[in-house]
């Protein structure tokens, strides 16, 4: 694997509601993880616009996650989380137009009961992306 | 911006953050950070000297932001905001960066946790020296209540709210009061007649000075927002003057349509010209249009012929009626599973297998045989009875949930059994007992030792009929042996649902439900009435399979929650909304469509926001595509500089 | 007074910048009182020599995106010598559709163009920029630039003038821009974007429903198109919404949508990902909850090309700007 001490840089956009309050339980479940990830509060994962997406990978990020609350329900804002996921299918395909390799956005559902996932998550995502290597952008 | 001076505050919270970010290094780094006028470090934030630290360094640094780097926002954010507020900051100008269950809980590198811990730092910093001052939204409130459903959760609420003073609309889809509960025989533990305790209710309820109760009635419209919805009601007629029926049932007698009566559930016919049910609030009789001859004299008049009182009016129409009220109670209630979905137990085919409210109108004393079980088919007594529990619920193939009250009405149904019939056998056919509840299972205990109910632990597999005999085929799962039951009549425990049309309701009241089409609580937990939407509150079975006790207690407690909005005179709404730039729009309208609160019109080709509708989630300002809509301080600007701190 | 001095400059173009400052009208006649033109090749034989020899000039109008050396050096030339430079045009402000060969390496574009197209005859396998001698004199046609580029990737700009090309209005203002420059040394507003902010909905006259609500998307081949409803309703990319209304309307007046030639409004940092945000939020938003979210994704990646759709004119000045290797 070319993954030699690399150390990928991750944003994690993540719903006050759910995935911020999920990554909190990790915290206080003391569920360790890479420190990889650099969180960024938001106030639904609807809110998050593919344009910083596509700046986070431009200023260096290797993998983006949006953290958003479960379908079909979970959403404190009916559906923002719909309004994320299907930018986030759209901005994978231009991704993969540009040639950028779509794996490096990530899209999940994490309640705030699911600290385990959270922690999962990361560490899933974090190990993927020290496969897929650094972002070289030309 | 540029001149914001800014003081960061790098909280040890004891060792729980010191033992892994170094907090001194991050103190160091943030102080070169641009706008850091000041940074420090300190055992304790929250404690009164750490406060007193950050008031201190406010006052003598003149800050105008701050920056707490600890705990999770939702442990302390209020905490220092507070504290900042004291010291004349704007309550928007406090940001906490969540250092502790976001990095020093869940990492053990130090030297890699202190560098997150900085990056985490920094974008706060960037994003509190561009937040606005805010000030709180405050708006009015309309102090009437409307409660949805007139079953005994809705009574209930209504009641708690008219009398602490407050108007209230109730709105009932049936022609009376009373919901699935009047339907019921006698309640479980203790064997109260349902009919007995509900009828003083509905009296009180149609007594009360403060309730107004629409019957025939729906909600098809609710526009505004918290304290101020505006409600459209649609009212069926009646086509019965409610004021001069006397019950007299005269043209009952004469009218010539028979149809099933959906109160005894099919097991009884009723006339077109009915009454639900002797208590029936308001007391008067209606007509269903849908069986009446044609509501036109020419073709029958045999009842306005026969009512002296001169109450019947073919003539009556649909009203529409427009209420505004502060806050609205949902208490629609359930119905069971649809029996055509249950093809196993043969329920529909065999006139011996029936639900659990049929059986509910057999054991009531006003019901189709006076009280008395006879089987349906040929009025003889049952010998042998079996209940079958969990019909549909527990089932990935119907409904996942438990239907929750089962258990408990199916050991009544088996005790009642043994009460009118005691030298007949009862057969309980389950998957397990959940008798959670105060004397729940003292009582199913009591049914099973004291009145020899026979219980089999078993999934019924199926009910089919040989030579004119049901039997019920299971296994029981104790002892590993399959069964074959032959019995004279069959009682399903069906699941619980939602009434068909919740979801619509959802829809109207713009609030969510859950997968199977419950409303959805905002917090299963902590806020288990309120909705989504501010104002907006739930109880009863409408919102999750639950017994009466329990209806009774979360309408009491809808009623409080809507009580508490009710008796203030402003409220104040969260002022992180939505803002158009109106030199950018252009009026695309996407902000419109995207709006899952309504908050959002065109008007002139321009947006404008509804600010006390806006809930603040920023959906528009990610969909905006001329960035004329920003979530104040969630703006891309911030964003953007947050993003860029942190790479 | 002593008249100021203009450079037009062109880069990678199509000419239709240059027809359209032609299109200045009568103007023109009076410009010449006041403006002195000192390079426009495209009308004159001037050579990069001459524009050179300049001392300096009031305004350098550059035309055309970056995508050749050449382009370049008389950017920075131009940068060197004027005291504003302005981006005139779609392709001098954003590398207009030229962009869209980002998506290519510049090797592969040679490589496709003059050795792997079907009709190509080239035995000798010659790729251009290399020297070559003509008549017994040596020629090194100019090279390509790595990408194309819009102008202000390589020089400093002071003034944009929207368009594609730029309509007269537009023209008309800058001209009078020019003019109290010219007269009464007015100094040029720096980091002016004309023709400004509104998009093409502002002047759009069709019908928009309450919700907009993409139901599936459709290409303009593709049925029959309500010439009285909102694109977007009909489930076809308009972008309109994410476009500046400089161009009076001209497409959408003919039944087809717009395609995003003048450029987006001024807050936008990556068009195709704000658009992204747009569209993607669009479809289905009424039925969201009734679908998978496997099936959401699918309906949403029936988008064909969202590259060429969202970035047509302004791919090389997107944030992600050309095609990357990380597959």
């Amino acid at each position: 694997m070319k993954s030699n001490g690399f150390e990928p840089r991750i944003i994690a956009f993540l719903c006050r509601w759910c995935a911020y309050a999920g990554a909190d339980l990790a915290g206080v479940s003391r569920l360790e993880y890479p420190p990889n990830i650099v969180p960024i509060l938001m106030p639904c994962s609807g809110r998050v616009d593919a344009q910083y997406v596509l700046l986070a990978f431009k200023n260096g990020a290797d993998g983006v996650l949006i953290g958003g609350c479960h379908t079909p329900n979970d959403c404190h804002y009916i559906s923002g989380n719909y309004k994320a996921l299907k930018r986030y299918a759209l901005l994978r395909k231009y991704l993969k137009d540009i040639g950028i390799n779509p794996r490096r956005l990530r899209i999940e559902w994490i309640s705030a009961t699911e600290g385990q996932k959270f922690a999962r998550v990361i560490e899933e995502f974090t190990n993927e992306l020290k496969k897929l290597g650094p972002l070289k952008l030309r | 911006m540029l001149n914001e001076r800014v003081g960061v505050f790098v909280c040890h919270c004891g060792r729980n953050i010191a033992s892994t970010v170094d907090v001194k290094k991050v103190a160091e780094e943030i102080a070169k950070h641009p706008n850091v006028v000041f940074s420090t470090d300190y055992k304790y934030m929250c404690s009164d000297p750490g406060q007193k630290l950050i008031k201190d360094a406010i006052r003598e640094n003149k800050l105008t932001a701050v920056v707490v780097a600890a705990c999770s926002p939702s442990m302390h954010e209020t905490t220092f905001r507070k504290v900042c507020k004291d010291m004349g900051l704007n309550w928007y100008k406090c940001e906490i960066a969540n250092i502790r269950e976001q990095c020093s809980w869940v990492h053990t590198d130090m030297k890699k946790a202190t560098e997150k811990a900085i990056k985490i730092v920094k974008s706060t910093v960037e994003k509190v020296i561009r937040n606005e001052p805010l000030t709180p939204i405050e708006l009015g409130i309309k102090k009437r209540c409307l409660v949805i459903g007139g079953g005994i959760a809705g009574m209930q609420a209504a009641l708690d709210v008219a009398n602490a003073g407050y108007e209230v609309i109730l709105v009932e889809k049936s022609p009376t009061l009373g919901g699935r509960m009047a339907q019921l025989a006698e309640t479980f533990p203790t064997l109260d007649c349902a009919q007995c305790i509900l009828t003083p209710k509905m009296v009180e309820v149609a007594r009360h000075p403060k309730i107004r109760i629409l019957t025939l009635s729906e909600v098809i419209n609710v526009d505004g927002f918290v304290g101020n919805f505006r409600v459209r009601i649609k009212k069926n007629p009646r086509y019965i003057d409610v004021d001069k029926c006397i019950m007299c049932g005269d043209c009952e007698k004469v009218c010539p349509v028979s149809v099933p009566n959906e109160f005894d559930r099919g097991l009884t016919l009723r006339k077109a010209i009915y009454i639900p049910f002797p208590q029936a609030v308001p007391p008067a009789y209606v007509i269903d249009p849908n069986a009446c001859l044609g509501l036109n004299p020419i073709i029958c008049g045999e009842c306005a012929d026969a009512c002296e009182q001169q109450a019947i009016n073919y003539d009556d129409s649909v009203q529409y009626i427009e209420e505004e009220v502060g806050a609205i109670i949902v208490a629609t209630g359930y119905e069971l599973y649809p029996k055509e979905k249950i093809g196993e137990y043969g329920y529909g085919k065999y006139i011996d297998v029936i639900d659990s409210l049929q059986y509910e109108r057999l054991l009531s004393s006003t019901g189709p045989t006076g009280g008395k079980i006879v089987r349906p088919s040929d009025g003889k007594v049952p010998k042998r009875i079996a209940f079958i529990q969990c019909v549909g619920s527990r089932d990935v193939n119907h409904v996942e949930y438990c239907s929750k009250i089962c258990c408990m009405y199916t050991a009544k149904h088996a005790l009642m059994y043994k009460h009118l019939v005691p030298d007949g056998q009862a057969y309980v056919f389950y998957i397990d007992i959940r008798a959670a509840g105060k004397g729940y299972e003292e009582f199913i205990k009591r049914v099973q030792e004291e009145y020899g109910v026979i219980y089999i632990r078993g999934k019924v597999s199926k009910v089919y009929e040989e030579d004119g005999q049901l039997i019920v085929q299971a296994v029981d799962t104790l002892l590993g042996k399959e069964l074959e039951v032959p019995v004279d009549m069959v009682v399903l425990a069906m699941a619980i649902i939602p009434r068909n049309d919740a979801k619509h309701l959802a829809e109207i009241l713009k609030v969510p439900t859950d997968k199977y089409g419950f409303f959805q609580e905002v917090h299963p937990k902590l806020r288990p009435v309120e909705s989504v939407t501010n104002g907006i509150f739930f109880c009863g079975a409408g919102q999750a399979p639950k017994d009466i006790s329990e209806s009774v207690a979360q309408a009491s407690a809808a009623a409080a929650k809507a009580i508490d909005l009710l008796s203030q005179d402003v409220i104040y709404h969260e002022p992180i909304i939505a803002h158009i730039n109106t030199d950018l729009c252009s009026g695309c309208g996407v902000c419109e469509s995207v709006c899952p609160f309504g908050a959002i019109k065109i008007v002139n080709k321009r947006a404008e926001i509804n600010e006390i509708l806006c809930e603040g989630c920023g959906a528009c300002s990610a969909a905006c595509p001329a960035g004329a809509i920003q979530l104040k301080n969630f703006r891309d600007e911030q964003i953007v500089s947050m993003l860029k701190a942190v790479l | 007074m002593e008249k100021i001095k203009v450079a037009i400059v062109p880069g990678a173009a199509c000419g239709g910048c240059d027809v359209a400052l032609a299109n200045l009208g009568e103007k023109l006649l009076e410009a010449t009182e006041l403006i002195d033109i000192v390079f426009w090749p495209t009308v004159a034989d001037f050579k990069i020599e001459d524009l050179e020899a300049v001392q300096s000039i009031d305004v350098g109008i550059f035309l055309g995106s970056i995508r050749l050396e050449d382009h370049v050096k008389k950017a920075k030339l131009l940068r060197e010598k004027a005291k504003y430079v302005v981006a005139f045009g779609t392709c001098a402000i954003y590398g207009g559709l030229f962009g869209l060969g980002n998506l290519a390496t510049r090797e592969e574009i040679l490589k496709k163009v003059y050795l792997d197209t079907p009709s190509t005859d080239n035995p000798e396998e010659k790729l251009p920029a290399q020297k070559v001698k003509i008549d017994g004199v040596d020629i090194t046609p100019p090279a390509l630039t790595e990408w194309n580029m819009p102008l202000n990737k390589v020089i400093n700009v002071d003034l944009y003038v929207q368009g594609c090309p730029p309509i007269k209005d537009s023209i008309n203002h800058f001209y009078e821009i020019l003019a109290s420059y010219a007269s009464e040394r007015k100094p040029i507003e720096k980091g002016l974007t004309i023709p400004g902010v509104k998009t093409l909905c502002d002047i759009c006259p069709r019908e928009k429903p309450e919700k907009i609500v993409i139901k599936s998307f459709k290409r303009v081949h593709e049925g029959k198109i309500d010439e009285n409803l909102c694109f977007l309703a009909q489930g076809i990319i308009c972008l309109g919404p994410i476009t500046v209304a400089g161009c009076g309307a001209a497409c959408i007046s003919v039944n087809m949508p717009c395609r995003g030639c003048f450029g987006p409004p001024p807050d936008i940092l990556d068009r195709a990902g704000k658009f992204i945000s747009t569209i993607a939020s669009l479809v289905k938003i009424d039925k969201e909850k009734e679908l998978s979210d496997e099936e959401l994704i699918r309906i949403v990646q029936e988008i064909a090309d969202p590259v060429g759709t969202f970035h047509r004119f302004t791919f090389s000045s997107g944030i992600i700007d050309k095609k990357q290797e990380d597959v």
